[in-house]
């Protein structure tokens, strides 16, 4: 029997060994290994990075053929968080082998009240589902929700903006990443992940000196200017963006990606090796206290930019 | 001058797609009038990707002098202003292409 087990905790901390126990699952696409057991009895406690994680683990060795009729095990609290985030009927479609329809991540509503929202949101590629319900849904609920200020909407659409175009543009053969938020008046947390193309895959390439190590090589990433798009319309502002407003409200800012990851928490970062994820997974966790946006980072005035002249009216 | 407002585009421009599109209200209508002027007031961010898309790529083909005097830009906030600038200035560093 071949055992994938979730940790007690999944929590953005907990990521590490997360990885650990589930990166053999990346070596068996198309194997269709039978006797395999995805176990998450043991999950006490998770978070919107957790349940993110656990779906898209599901979807990839479904939709890999990755094993024969896999045992999911399961308890009635990650059933719980499952419906909490609107994971369910997604879920379940993968289990029970049917046809996975645009119809079941349309099933993903944003959830609304007093104390908090969860803001779930496919990125489909597909017609023009995404922008729709990204204009009409996701954006609007969000902004609402931070009416009362306006620079916390600022500074989260500032960095959506950023994670949206890099899910968009890096991970062309992952149709199926979902974006999720969720926040309460104090803090925001923004996760994303996919199964496509990794970061350091993508860099690599463009890198003269290829032997960089992994760990290095998403270092690198959140510099400025770095991009494995060089002499297009990217510039490699995306990822130091997210990494200095991160850095500026004492927020945490996490990439994981092929068995590396970097991490700033709190204004410490890290970077190092760990268990092997297909494509990349961003985390973002704001405190909303101070609230930073670009043109604190960067302002339209400063002396670099006296060359540029605009007719701001 | 024609004026132009990104409304429909909004709250925030982070596609490929919405930046092409937007590059290419702005040329049509520039061809037709020769100035334009561009209201963001439902545009709360865009990224900088498309920053360089839209506005670099404009900077790049009219040039400094006629970008000034062709083009108005409308209820930016700080951070467009600041986002649109860094667009631009990496599209003068380089030569833009798709």
């Amino acid at each position: 029997m071949i055992l994938f087990e979730f940790p007690k905790i999944l929590k953005p901390n907990s990521t590490y060994e997360l990885l650990n126990s589930l990166e053999q699952a990346f070596s068996m696409e198309e194997k269709l290994v039978p006797d395999v057991v995805i176990n998450l009895q043991k999950v006490k406690k998770t978070s919107l990075l957790g349940i993110l994680l656990n779906y898209k683990f599901i979807e990839y060795t479904y939709k890999h053929n990755c094993f024969r009729k896999p045992n999911l095990y399961v308890n009635p609290y990650i059933e719980k968080e499952w419906e909490r985030y609107g994971f369910t009927k997604l879920i379940h479609s993968f289990v029970s082998n049917k046809d996975l329809t645009e119809r079941n991540y349309k099933n993903l509503k944003v959830r609304v009240d007093d104390r908090f929202i969860i803001a779930p949101q496919a990125l489909l590629r597909s017609k023009d589902y995404s922008d729709k319900f990204l204009k009409s849904e996701f954006l609007p609920k969000i902004e609402n929700y931070y009416k009362k200020n306006d620079k916390v909407v600022s500074m989260i659409f500032l960095c959506l903006s950023e994670i949206l175009l890099n899910f968009w543009e890096h991970a062309v053969d992952d149709t199926n990443s979902i974006l999720v938020a969720e926040g309460n008046d104090n803090h925001i947390e923004i996760a994303c992940a996919d199964t496509g193309n990794g970061i350091i895959t993508t860099l690599n390439r463009v890198f003269e000196n290829s032997s960089i190590n992994r760990p290095a090589t998403l270092k690198k990433a959140v510099e400025k200017f770095v991009t494995s798009k060089k002499m297009t319309n990217h510039m490699g502002y995306g990822l130091w963006i997210l990494n200095q407003i991160a850095h500026r409200v004492k927020g945490r800012f996490h990439i994981y990606s092929e068995g590396a990851y970097y991490k700033n928490d709190f204004g410490k970062e890290f970077a190092k090796k760990c268990g092997y994820w297909k494509g990349t997974i961003i985390y973002l966790s704001l405190p909303l206290k101070n609230p930073v946006t670009l043109s604190n980072i960067e302002s339209h005035d400063n002396k670099k930019f006296n060359d540029i002249k605009i007719n701001w009216k | 001058m024609k004026n132009i407002n990104l409304d429909d585009f909004g709250p925030i421009i982070s596609t490929k797609e919405s930046g092409g599109k937007i590059l290419k209200i702005i040329t049509e209508n520039l061809k037709a009038d020769n100035k334009v002027s561009l209201d963001l007031k439902k545009i709360r961010s865009m990224a900088t990707f498309c920053a360089k898309q839209i506005f670099g790529k404009l900077y790049v083909t009219l040039g400094a002098e006629k970008f000034f005097e062709n083009i108005e830009v409308v209820n930016a906030s700080d951070d467009l202003k600041s986002i649109i600038k860094i667009g631009i200035q990496s599209a003068i560093q380089e030569n833009v292409s798709d």
